[in-house]
């Protein structure tokens, strides 16, 4: 049989196979009307080391960036987003040290969210780091953005909040990848 | 953005937070906090 994805009608599937898949959906959240944050609980565990969160069909009630923070913890999230114009031109670096949240972590406006974002160790007992894309559709600016939680709690969920405003709607997923 | 515009766009017994799939309604606290936040943010939008 052919490495996965390229399956055959009416095939079964050995264990090595099923455990060579590298990305498994571990928990949907679906974000309800004028919410001020999303907490997702239990999404983080020995399972898996690294995670990708992906928020989309949502909106927000104020364009802005979305915001991120780790279990209860509001301190020593430092990030660092270089963006860019659509239209070219140098790039800009905007910085964020031993704040309350990872910034920049998403995008949102009355028309639509735009958030990526993945994150590595944040169940182990080491720094957790992330990264994420910042894509905006009405400032028509979009980078990257990378950077550490410099602590070493072991979180199990993260809670997503818009700057000002609410959220409405969507889906939040996030999957886990194979260690 | 004043505090009181801000109070008037979003009043407290219509803004939740939300934990998986229970929603709640802010506390008095937790609500001028998120207030404050949210006015001073929308005044000083980043990129």
């Amino acid at each position: 049989m052919a490495t996965p994805p390229d399956f055959s009608s009416g095939a079964v599937l050995t264990a090595a196979q099923m455990n060579a898949v590298g990305l498994w959906l571990v928990k949907t959240q679906t974000v309800g009307t004028a919410v001020a944050s999303v907490a997702v609980t239990g999404a983080f565990s020995t399972d898996y080391d690294n995670y990708k969160i992906v928020y989309s069909n949502g909106v927000t009630s104020a364009t802005g960036e979305l915001r991120v923070i780790l279990g209860a913890t509001t301190a020593g999230y430092s990030n660092a987003l270089v963006y860019g114009a659509y239209a070219g031109g140098a790039a800009t670096v905007v910085g964020n040290a031993a704040a309350a949240n990872w910034n920049f972590m998403g995008y949102g406006s009355t028309g639509a969210v735009s958030m990526n974002f993945e994150l590595y160790q944040p169940f182990l007992t080491k720094n957790t780091f992330m990264s994420s894309t910042h894509i905006q559709f009405a400032g028509l600016v979009a980078g990257t953005n990378n950077g550490v939680l410099a602590n070493t709690t072991s979180y199990t969920g993260f809670t997503i909040t818009p700057a000002s405003g609410t959220m409405t709607g969507g889906t939040i997923r996030v999957y886990g990848y194979r260690n | 953005m004043t505090i009181d515009e801000y109070k008037a766009l979003y009043p407290q017994d219509a803004v939740y937070i939300q934990v998986d799939d229970t929603e709640r309604l802010m506390t008095d606290e937790e609500y001028e906090a998120w207030v404050a936040e949210g006015v001073y943010n929308s005044n000083h939008p980043l990129p």
